[in-house]
């Protein structure tokens, strides 16, 4: 029982860190340019396929292949906004239906390229380390210090610096924001971009924690939908709290209850806020 | 303002259309009316999706979810296999409308609150409705098939012609009667929810009671589908009812044949289908998939009006043309 809840505690920590990192794009680009972007997920699988690729087909070293992947995902991300999204930034049903398309479009690019079949992505750090009795593979650990650094980055680049004040006046009121002088579609083309980058980084470490297969952006879609939704579309500490709240509650239903109903339950508590207080729980 | 009962006039394009279909089983071969039925099917999901988020804006990515239930109700009950432990076999006329009161029914309990929520938030929500349906599919086993689902169901006809007339005989029905309530007034209004909601609800009407009668007609079309095709296909699965791919066909039929205006739907349904097949033996696997997304993106890219809002153009240019000039009442 002892054992058990460790490893809940261990494991949830880690895939709420990775959950934060993919939601935060997500989160990002709807607060500056109220766009829901439903390829965002898929670009986490992408910027995994990419590092694999890299490092061990091309064998690029490791620090160059993850620099590749997260320029991949950037690029794409950044290429979405500029020949996708940008002529139709105020219809949300053609910005829904076409990137709801692209993810398709780059998961039957990644079937071409890589295959059907499952791949095993080499661990970015290896080794294991004793957490509270548990052993807990470093590239683990790895990847809660890489989430929690992103995140960290992320909240003090829209805390401090010009630019990300710039994203949250966008936010919180854009004609007044632009009356002051700031330009959307720049704000835009920069929020797109990193939120790209964001999530090759946490498709690095989402394919290094389980393993690559063409399916794997479900997952990650629908628990990101989640986690915005709880936390407050738009807000990044909801974000943050939410990525908590739903990777606890998955890892407790994968590791204590039944395995098949991953999911579920952070999709009822999604649903519960939503009747309760449809604007999340840090939104405004 | 059109008042449908005035403008029989416009009823021609139907009659010419009912009487091509007519003519179709006479001289094309079987497997041809196959890829029709699909086709129909296709047209009737895309019409379902096209009466609640052309008209209204609240882009669902649940319909799958409707479709799914009305299927799964109506084949669990009549599988040989039964209900477990009951064995509880009932015929097809007790469950088909027993499977579409379940789409209604399901759908009124978890779609509707959610249309009280605007914007994107609807679209979430309803995808996490799919997703959990499929989930509770797929553990629910020994009803359901888990992942492999329920074959051998009984069909309602059997035979490409006896199939080819009720599938299109449903999709007219529905095409036909939903084409009226879409010119009606209440047509009007679910417009004009779509472009600002705001103003409708300031205008004294009640938006959600608007929605609520878009929502019902589209999961009554959406189970009258799923289960016809249930028990046209002898088999359901979480694989086929759930999948994206059949969420994107519906999605794709719909907006490439021209949002808001249900007759498009029928040509995207039909064109969504016969390129899928026509390219079958063409490219293989993903390749088609891939070629399919792609001109999918394509044409919501360049013409998000689809080919509604093509043929719409195209007629107004003749129009112009024919009189020499625009006049005022054509620039819309």
């Amino acid at each position: 029982m002892l054992a058990l809840a460790q490893s809940i505690a261990i494991n949830g920590a880690l895939l709420s860190g990775l959950y934060a990192l993919i939601s935060l794009g997500f989160t990002m680009i709807y607060g500056v340019g109220r766009v829901l972007n439903l390829a965002h997920a898929a670009y986490v699988m992408l910027g995994g396929y990419v590092y694999f690729h890299c490092l061990q087909i091309v064998g690029i070293p490791e620090p160059i292949s993850m620099l590749i992947a997260i320029a991949v995902c950037a690029g794409a991300s950044l290429a979405t906004y500029v020949g996708l999204v940008r002529r139709y930034l105020y219809n949300p049903t053609i910005v829904f239906v076409s990137t709801f398309i692209l993810a398709l479009v780059i998961n039957y690019l990644v079937v071409l390229i890589w295959g059907m079949e499952t791949k095993n992505v080499w661990p970015v750090v290896s080794g294991l380390t004793q957490v509270m009795g548990q052993p807990v593979s470093n590239n683990m650990i790895a990847s809660l210090v890489v989430s929690w650094v992103c995140i960290s980055g992320v909240l003090l680049f829209v805390r401090k610096t010009h630019m990300g004040r710039a994203m949250r006046a966008l936010a919180m009121d854009r004609k007044g924001a632009i009356v002051s002088g700031i330009n959307p579609d720049r704000v835009n083309l920069l929020t797109w971009t990193m939120a790209g980058g964001l999530a090759g980084i946490a498709g690095i470490f989402f394919g290094s924690y389980t393993y690559l297969v063409p399916a794997m952006w479900h997952m990650p879609m629908v628990m990101s939908f989640a986690i915005v939704i709880i936390g407050g579309l738009g807000s990044i500490e909801g974000t943050l709290v939410a990525a908590h709240i739903v990777g606890y509650m998955q890892t407790t239903t994968t590791l204590a209850i039944d395995e098949r109903l991953r999911g579920v339950f952070a999709l009822i508590i999604m649903i519960i806020v939503l009747v309760v207080r449809p604007k999340g729980l840090f939104g405004k | 303002m059109v008042n449908w009962i005035t403008s029989v006039k416009s009823f021609r394009w139907w009659l010419i259309a009912i009487v091509v279909m007519m003519v179709l089983p006479f001289i094309v071969p079987p497997s041809f009316l196959r890829i029709c039925i699909m086709a129909n099917f296709m047209a009737i999901f895309a019409i379902s999706w096209d009466m609640m988020s052309g008209y209204t804006g609240y882009v669902s990515f649940g319909h799958p979810f409707l479709i799914g239930l009305a299927g799964y109700v109506s084949a669990m009950l009549s599988h040989q296999g039964g209900f477990q432990p009951p064995h509880i076999v009932l015929p097809l006329y007790l469950t088909m409308p027993l499977g579409i009161a379940a789409a209604v029914g399901g759908g009124m309990l978890f779609f509707l609150p959610s249309m009280r929520i605007r914007g994107p938030y609807f679209s979430l929500i309803s995808l996490a409705f799919l997703m959990i349906l499929s989930r509770i599919m797929i553990a629910a086993g020994a009803m359901t098939g888990g992942d492999r689902g329920l074959t051998s169901l009984p069909y309602v006809v059997t035979g490409a012609v006896n199939n080819y007339w009720l599938s299109t005989g449903i999709m007219f029905a529905i095409a036909i009667g939903l084409w009226l309530v879409a010119r009606s007034d209440v047509g009007h209004v679910l417009k004009a929810i779509r472009m600002d909601e705001d103003v409708v609800e300031s205008s004294g009407l009640s938006t959600y009671r608007f929605k609520r009668f878009a929502f019902i007609l589209s999961a009554v079309t959406a189970g009258i589908g799923g289960v016809f095709y249930t028990h046209y296909m002898g088999s359901i699965s979480p694989g086929g009812a759930f999948d994206y791919v059949f969420l994107l066909n519906i999605i794709v039929s719909t907006v490439v044949g021209g949002m808001g205006t249900i007759i498009g739907p029928i040509f995207g349904g039909y064109f969504v289908t016969f390129f899928t097949e026509s390219t079958r033996t063409l490219l293989e696997g993903a390749w088609r998939f891939m070629a399919y997304s792609l001109v999918a993106l394509a044409i919501v890219y360049f013409r998000p009006g689809g080919f509604y809002g093509i043929a719409h153009d195209i007629a107004a240019w003749f129009r112009v043309k024919r009189r020499g000039g625009m006049q005022y009442d054509q620039v819309a």
